[in-house]
């Protein structure tokens, strides 16, 4: 096909998706490529679809013809959440208002998602593959509603619907480069990643008052809510090696980034409603009696959220086990532990015991994670394929930090199935991909930065994950 | 595609699609209904026979609280076991209803079944010395014995009780129109406190053990003496009471200027004293001890009240003893020496803060070894706070009066069905 011809489809084709890209409503953090998720994700070694962008750019330099493809998927992530949390320990437990022992959902979503790519092939380009590909590297949306003031509390404002909250979008629209620098033997590539994030991030806090206020009074639940947006830059390289005619070793990294999301803090604080603890108050501390006579303090401030993500580094190897059956691992490594904490402003240094900076610090402290996959790709003839994979990944998150705000509970087994369907010039495929997350249980409520302020949420959690993915590629 | 192709297919796709849907449904959250709710009424000031009359004019008219939980309304047939619950010191009748949200608390706890359904009576134990010690004061006269600041012992057992008898739906047997105190009666009724009201339950329950079948209180003063070693008791607060009113030991003259008003402890010390040692100048009194005495209220024609310190902060022993007397320790052991079981057929607990502004920890600890040693069972549970909110002498009642509950509950026997 002329050359012209066929960079006004691949236009056509990634205008079209960019439409759908804006339409497409809640995203979820998934695999990148069909192909690569029916693997298991072991595709470092592989590289040999559009996918290779994300996974190991060097695996364009091997490619015959272009390719446009987009992937549409749908994933239903079902967390549950049973809270335990008391304040005091021992014997001497008290309750705070997070509903303890009754089993909470979020607001459950299937969220629709769409990866694209392309990878051009031209003789005209001296050996150098470009490629573009978009795709959604960190997706969250969860919204809880796991707290209420207790009994006798009486605010005479309500709450908000959800206290914990978060909504994170982070693009990656991924120009790419790639060569053959050793003919049949080594390629090697690069890609930069353009990131562009969206942050909703909402974290009820317990503001603790005075030893004098008599319980339920002690803490007044506050509202931070903080909106923003912003921009990252990184890039990824990688290696592919063919050590065999049979065996492929790929080596890739990405490099960490830092999103900083510029928006906006609203800060509300929710009274209790007591007249006779307001007059008492009066009597017998400086607190001003309005703090006791419901209502609700709230204020709106400029505010920056910084959020580091992690660099990864992989290694995947590819083996042609047979002329129908394929072999892949994977091992990568993601450094988490860049992510230590999230910064809301207060809006101003809040004049009661507890907080007294403007600034409300949220340890995260993730920890760094080993990922093992595996697949394998059988052919029982020219036109299908099927597909299998499994990974292993423990979860970043330790107990001091863990909360429904975040749904990387435990350790993950992903199973994967596939089928590919060659048709001509276009192929089609599907993958299914299961994860279960190991239950976890987390007993002590962690005060870890010493403001006051517990950093975690003690309980059950449990989650399980459904996620479809399909394909439709068109090589040219 | 050849057939086998075309069904193995057609077999992976229809499992997982199967698989996928079944992640797809929308879970629905719990609904979080409030609980029924109970009432509290506040019931009108109600006369007091045993008020009537006192020295220093405070009128025997008092205000009262009852709760009525979930039902009471509707269930028209239906008797309930009742809680006499008592104030502190400073407080009134609307203490457990507004401050500390019993309404709240009782409704949450019948609404999980943690407690039966039961009346919850919350009486006017204070006075204008800012609390009664629900005490009987009386001071002798020339020729008789008079009530000083009233009556507030015969109050809650003789008026109280027989108005709620007679005005709400409690459990007790009847014999023609006299309400019997009999069994049934002692093991539907049930007596607690806070404080000053937690000392009032534990005197009451001992003077009237055939009424109650169980007694409780939150940060009493149960041992005046303390334990005669390491802790005074109540005399620990001897210092802090001259502190208050900025009085140096030894100084007679300033000593006669102390007041109620110059701070916390001043105010309960010489409450107390008006309920338990109010100033007579009655003739057997030795002489040589009316100088160190402190008068009080003195435009009421000489009355009094007498503190137990002279103005050197030393013990003055006629009126420690009249205080002793009062006292929930010397009281207890007393009856033991007669042979007596203090708290007869009565199931016991109380508790306290672990950082009682009061020290009153130390009576709980102490109240605590004498009832294990002389073989009655009881349950003390000791508070701890968190992090930065210490278990104090109040700000954990919410959680205590839980508990209070949950005993008094399990106390009375289970409800007819």
């Amino acid at each position: 096909m002329k050359l012209k011809l066929k960079l006004s489809i691949l236009s056509f084709i990634l205008t079209l998706l960019s439409y759908v890209v804006v339409q497409a409503g809640g995203l979820t953090f998934s695999e990148v490529g069909t192909k690569a998720t029916g693997l298991g994700g072991a595709f470092r070694g592989l590289a040999d679809d559009w996918s290779a962008c994300f996974w190991n750019p060097a695996g364009l330099a091997d490619f015959e013809r272009s390719e446009v493809s987009i992937t549409p998927y749908v994933t239903s992530r079902r967390p549950t959440y049973i809270p335990d949390v008391f304040l005091g320990q021992g014997e001497n437990l008290y309750e705070v208002g997070f509903n303890n022992g009754m089993k909470w959902y979020p607001d459950d979503e299937n969220l629709l998602g769409v990866n694209f790519g392309a990878v051009l092939k031209l003789d005209q380009l001296k050996g150098f593959v470009p490629g573009f590909a978009f795709f959604i590297p960190y997706d969250v949306q969860y919204a809880w509603d796991v707290y209420d003031p207790l009994p006798g509390y009486d605010n005479s404002v309500s709450l908000p619907e959800y206290n914990y909250e978060t909504d994170l979008l982070i693009l990656d629209f991924h120009p790419t480069l790639a060569k053959e620098v050793i003919p049949d033997k080594l390629s090697l590539g690069a890609g930069v990643s353009i990131l562009k994030g969206d942050l909703l991030f909402r974290k009820l806090s317990l503001v603790p008052t005075d030893s004098l206020i008599p319980r339920p009074y002690e803490n007044f639940p506050m509202d931070p809510t903080f909106e923003g947006d912003g921009w990252g830059v990184g890039f990824n390289m990688g290696v592919l090696l063919k050590l065999t005619p049979k065996v492929k070793l790929g080596v890739s990294v990405r490099s960490p980034v830092d999103i900083e999301f510029s928006g906006t803090t609203d800060l509300e604080v929710f009274l209790p409603d007591n007249e006779a603890v307001a007059q008492e108050m009066a009597e017998q501390s400086d607190y001003p009696d309005s703090l006791f006579l419901g209502g609700k303090l709230a204020t709106s401030v400029d505010d920056e959220i910084t959020l580091s993500l992690p660099a990864d580094f992989g290694a995947g190897i590819s083996y042609q086990y047979s002329e129908k059956l394929m072999l892949v691992f994977d091992v990568s490594w993601a450094n988490w532990s860049r992510l230590e904490e999230v910064k809301v402003k207060s809006g101003w240094a809040f004049p009661f015991v507890g907080i007294p900076d403007s600034v409300i610090t949220h340890p995260l402290k993730w920890e760094d994670v080993t990922r093992f996959s595996l697949g394998c790709e059988y052919q029982p003839s020219e036109k299908v394929v099927l597909r299998g994979g499994y990974y292993f990944e423990p979860s970043p998150i330790p107990d001091n930090s863990l909360t429904p705000l975040f749904p990387d509970i435990g350790d993950k087994n992903g199973i994967s199935l596939g089928v590919g369907l060659s048709l001509g010039s276009f192929d089609l495929a599907y993958a299914y991909q299961y994860i279960d997350f190991k239950e976890r249980t987390v007993k002590t409520l962690a005060y870890t930065n010493g403001d006051l302020q517990f950093d975690n949420l003690p309980g059950l959690y449990r989650m399980d994950s459904h996620a479809s993915y399909f394909s439709l590629s068109y090589h040219f | 595609m050849r057939k086998d192709h075309k069904k193995i297919l057609f077999i992976a796709l229809s499992l997982v699609l199967l698989f996928s849907l079944g992640g797809c449904t929308k879970r629905s959250n719990p609904v979080k209904a409030p609980p029924l709710q109970g009432k509290i009424w506040i019931i009108g000031p109600i006369n007091s026979p045993a008020l009537e009359g006192n020295v220093i004019g405070d009128p025997a008219m008092k205000g009262l609280s009852v709760y009525t939980p979930p039902g009471y309304q509707e269930e028209l047939r239906r008797k309930y076991p009742v809680l006499y619950l008592l104030h502190g010191f400073g407080g009134d009748e609307t203490t457990f209803g507004d401050i500390y949200n019993l309404r709240e608390v009782a409704d949450e706890l019948i609404d999980q079944g943690e407690i039966q359904p039961m009346i919850i009576v919350m009486p006017n134990g204070s006075n204008q010395f800012g609390g009664s010690f629900y005490t009987n004061s009386m001071v002798l006269s020339a020729v008789d014995t008079v009530t000083y600041a009233g009556y507030y012992e015969d109050y809650i057992v003789k008026d109280l009780m027989a108005y709620i008898d007679q005005n709400f739906r409690v459990i007790y047997n009847k014999e023609g129109q006299e309400i019997l105190k009999d069994s049934t009666y002692k093991a539907n009724r049930a007596i607690s406190g806070h404080s000053m009201g937690g000392y009032g339950a534990f005197k009451i329950a001992m003077d009237y053990d055939s009424f109650f079948c169980s007694v409780s209180a939150m940060s009493a003063p149960l041992t005046f003496e303390g334990d005669g070693t390491n802790f005074r008791g109540i005399l620990e607060w001897i210092d802090g009471v001259f502190a208050e009113n900025d009085v140096n030991k030894g100084d007679s003259a300033a000593y006669r200027t102390m007041t109620p008003n110059a701070g916390h402890l001043s105010a309960k010390m010489f409450a107390m004293a008006a309920a338990f040692s109010p100033h007579t100048s009655a003739p057997y009194y030795p002489s040589d001890h009316r100088d160190t005495t402190f008068r009080f209220l003195e435009r009421l024609g000489g009355w009094g009240v007498d503190i137990p310190v002279d103005w050197n902060g030393e013990l003055v022993d006629w009126i420690w003893e009249r205080w002793l007397e009062n006292d929930i320790q010397t009281k207890f052991l007393s009856l033991l020496e007669q042979g007596e079981e203090p708290f007869e057929d009565m199931e016991i607990y109380f508790d306290c803060a672990n950082q009682d502004e009061l020290l009153l920890q130390y009576h709980a600890r102490i109240f605590q070894q004498l009832l294990a040693g002389s073989g009655i069972n009881h349950i003390y549970r000791e508070y701890q706070g968190y992090d930065n909110y210490p278990a104090g002498h109040h700000n954990l009642i919410y959680d205590r009066l839980a508990e209070v509950l949950k005993f008094h509950s399990g106390c009375f026997p289970e409800p007819e069905e």
